[in-house]
């Protein structure tokens, strides 16, 4: 009994020595920067940038509706942009899942080989930077670029279209630089998929659609979120997609951050901006672990209860 | 009574990556009929999966037909069939329940939903799994979840059940008590099963007819004792139990029987007809045939040599002899308890014997 206690404490002790330094690794470089954020989300700006110590509650106020025109003034402009963000995240994570997820079911019936070439090939483009693969889509749908010469070459159409900064370029850039991001994770529960329980559901009278409904689908379900989540988050904050590919006229909410910092020096104003979209992707993260939880135990035997 | 499965020379080839082709099945005919238990044995390999595939509609024939009670289903998909599998690694729905697991093929056919109760209810009770309702797949035993497969293939009362060496993956003592309660459902059921197994003696045990495989041709189709005291060929001899063959020589052929000669010298006289003066045939004895001692007659095979081998397995002892000048024979005892302290060591001289009676002409080497 004693050697066992003091076994117990030897393993906390060496758990405790290990687990520190990544802890302060993180706590300095992970909490730090987001705790300067929450706390200036809370302060005064200064009127030529930096700020002013006194505890200010008007940058959410603008945002959220309750600053009188005194000192700020409420715009809705902002609530605006952040649920256009959303809905343009929303359309990336759905257009991308539309793409891999047969994609994915198709590579992972290929030969050992052939599977690896194109894993390979969708991590290609994390090889060349990403501004430099933005601009190569400029040129392909500027007006004068490479898609609109072939329509009209093919004479699909008379008048070229105007596809560059507009909400489509920045949706058409974002499923792009995210694609592999929604593959990997639904690939791996592809491939995990057993083909025999497809050849059981059909055995037991099942079409097609039955079996994608009943059995791939709830199968793959765990891959659909994850890549989902992946997706959804950087493609809501993201500023360089819609800087580079929807010009002045597509404004995002990372833009809109990103112009607080930098041009109007507002730091309060854009880190209250942040704690909104990082607060909204929290509760969406709690909200899905709930569903998972609740998956779990609705499949879940309740409880094979153990004699003792 | 139509037969409730009838294949007609049914042949599947399949091209191999290298650019080889396969013969899986040739020419296999094949019928069926009701509440008949049918198991498919054969090596691996010789095609025994795939004619079950065939069966169920998960490969389509290169030529041939296939009909089930009376209606050809060719070229019917899988899911229109009105047959179920039991897969060799049951194949269950890991995100389901046992009860959704048995309930499945009921629901994707739209049956009601207290209907679906009772009949999932009434089918967990067939296979002795009541209270398991709300378990997951991976927190049942090989042997519950081997129960659970055969009750969601079962729920559906299709007109045949396939078995696709089912019992495999058990350990020995379940195998044989799943074999036992296997064979009583079959009966209470009152369905056809084809069982797969590469186990003779699972086949033997089981089966009202057995078929023996080889490279995709059906070897022989027969009764368990057929299969074991008649073989046809000396591959389902070979296959099927242990034996010994004697090479020889037709010598005189009556309408009674034929006199045979073994290239030992020996004479002998068998039953079977139909033999030709001249033909090479080989004679095949049962270890259980082989007896100790001297024989009276003369037509007898006997076997004067040392001991070389014994095994005690339990209530038998498997002895194999071998004779000066070089040939060796199997012979298996069950001694009563008199006898037990006087079986031969090795080393020891021992006089064998076989009764012409435990005869069984082979002529043919295999259907190719
Ligand atoms: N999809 C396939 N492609 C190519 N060849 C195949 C395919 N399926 C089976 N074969 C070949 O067909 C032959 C018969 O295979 P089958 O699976 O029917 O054997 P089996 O009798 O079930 O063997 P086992 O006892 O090992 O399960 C084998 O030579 C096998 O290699
Ligand atoms: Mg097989």
């Amino acid at each position: 009994m004693a050697s066992l206690e003091t076994n117990e404490r030897r393993r906390r002790v060496i758990l405790l020595g290990l687990l520190t330094p990544p802890t302060i690794f993180l706590a300095i470089f992970f909490l730090a920067p987001l705790a300067i954020m929450v706390i200036y989300s809370w302060l005064e700006p200064g009127l030529y940038g930096g700020v002013i110590w006194n505890f200010y509650d008007l940058n959410y106020g603008r945002i959220l509706g309750w600053a009188d025109s005194k000192y700020e003034k409420f715009d809705l402009v902002y609530l605006i942009i952040f649920l256009k963000s959303v809905r343009l995240a929303l359309t990336t994570v759905f257009i991308s899942l539309i793409i891999c997820y047969p994609a994915a079911f198709w590579i992972s019936r290929m030969s050992e080989g052939k599977k690896n070439l194109f894993l390979f090939l969708i991590t290609l483009p994390f090889f060349v930077s990403l501004i430099l693969r933005l601009f190569a889509w400029v040129l392909i749908l500027r007006p004068t670029g490479f898609l609109n010469q072939a329509l009209l070459g093919l004479g699909i159409i008379t008048e070229p279209l105007h596809i560059i900064f507009t909400d489509v370029a920045v949706i058409i850039g974002m499923t792009y630089i995210f694609i592999p991001f929604m593959f990997l994770p639904l690939y791996a529960s592809i491939e995990k998929l057993d083909l025999s329980l497809m050849e059981a559901s059909a055995d037991l009278g099942a079409t097609q659609f039955q079996t994608f409904r009943r059995v791939i689908f709830p199968l793959t379900l765990p891959g659909i979120i994850g890549g989902s989540i992946i997706v959804f988050i950087p493609a809501l904050g993201n500023f360089i997609v819609p800087s580079v590919l929807g010009g002045a006229k597509v404004m995002m909410i990372g833009n809109l951050i990103e112009q607080q910092f930098l041009s109007a020096r507002n730091w309060p104003f854009g880190s209250a901006l942040g704690m909104i979209v990082m607060a909204s992707v929290l509760l969406l993260l709690i909200y899905y672990v709930k569903i998972m939880a609740r998956e779990d135990q609705m499949t879940s035997a309740p409880a094979v209860k153990e004699v003792s | 009574m139509t037969p409730i499965l009838s294949i007609s020379d049914a042949t599947k080839r399949y091209n191999t990556p290298d650019g080889n082709v396969i013969t899986a099945l040739d020419n296999v005919s094949l019928v069926v009929e009701q509440n008949e238990f049918v198991t498919l044995l054969g090596p691996s390999g010789c095609g025994k999966t795939t004619l079950l595939r065939t069966i169920s509609g998960f490969e389509d024939l290169e030529t041939g037909s296939i009909q089930i009670d009376g209606s050809t289903v060719t070229h019917l998909p899988a899911h229109k069939r009105p047959v179920n599998t039991v897969f060799q690694k049951y194949a269950l729905f890991p995100h389901m329940s046992i009860s959704k697991n048995v309930a499945y093929s009921l629901e994707v056919s739209g049956v009601s939903k207290s209907q679906i109760t009772t009949r999932v209810g009434k089918m967990l009770e067939l296979v002795g799994l009541e209270g398991f309702e709300n378990r997951k797949v991976n927190q049942l035993s090989g042997g519950q979840q081997q129960r659970v497969a055969l009750a969601r293939s079962l729920i559906a009362q299709p007109k045949i059940l396939l078995l696709d060496e089912p019992l495999s993956a058990l350990d020995k003592n379940l195998r044989h008590k799943m074999q036992q309660e296997l064979k009583t459902l079959q009966e209470e059921i009152g369905i056809a099963f084809v069982f797969v197994t590469h186990d003779q003696e699972e086949a033997l045990t089981m089966s009202d007819r057995i078929v023996v495989l080889s490279d995709g041709k059906i070897q022989q189709l027969g009764t368990p004792e057929d299969i074991y005291r008649r073989p046809e060929n000396e591959f389902v001899a070979r296959f099927v139990g242990e034996g010994n063959l004697f090479d020889g020589e037709v010598t005189q052929s009556t309408t009674k029987g034929a006199s045979v000669t073994l290239t030992t010298g020996q004479k002998t006289v068998v039953s079977q007809s139909g033999l030709k003066k001249g033909d090479k045939v080989k004679l095949l004895a049962r270890p259980e045939d082989v007896l100790i001692g001297k024989s009276s007659n003369t037509k007898d095979i006997t076997f004067n040599g040392t001991v070389d081998h014994v095994n005690f397995i339990g209530a038998e002892y498997q002895i194999l002899a071998k004779s000066k000048d070089g040939t060796s024979i199997k012979a298996t005892f069950r001694p009563d308890v008199e006898q037990r302290d006087q079986i031969a060591g090795v080393g020891s001289d021992i006089r064998l014997y076989v009764p012409k009676e435990a005869l069984h002409v082979i002529t043919k080497e295999k259907v190719i």
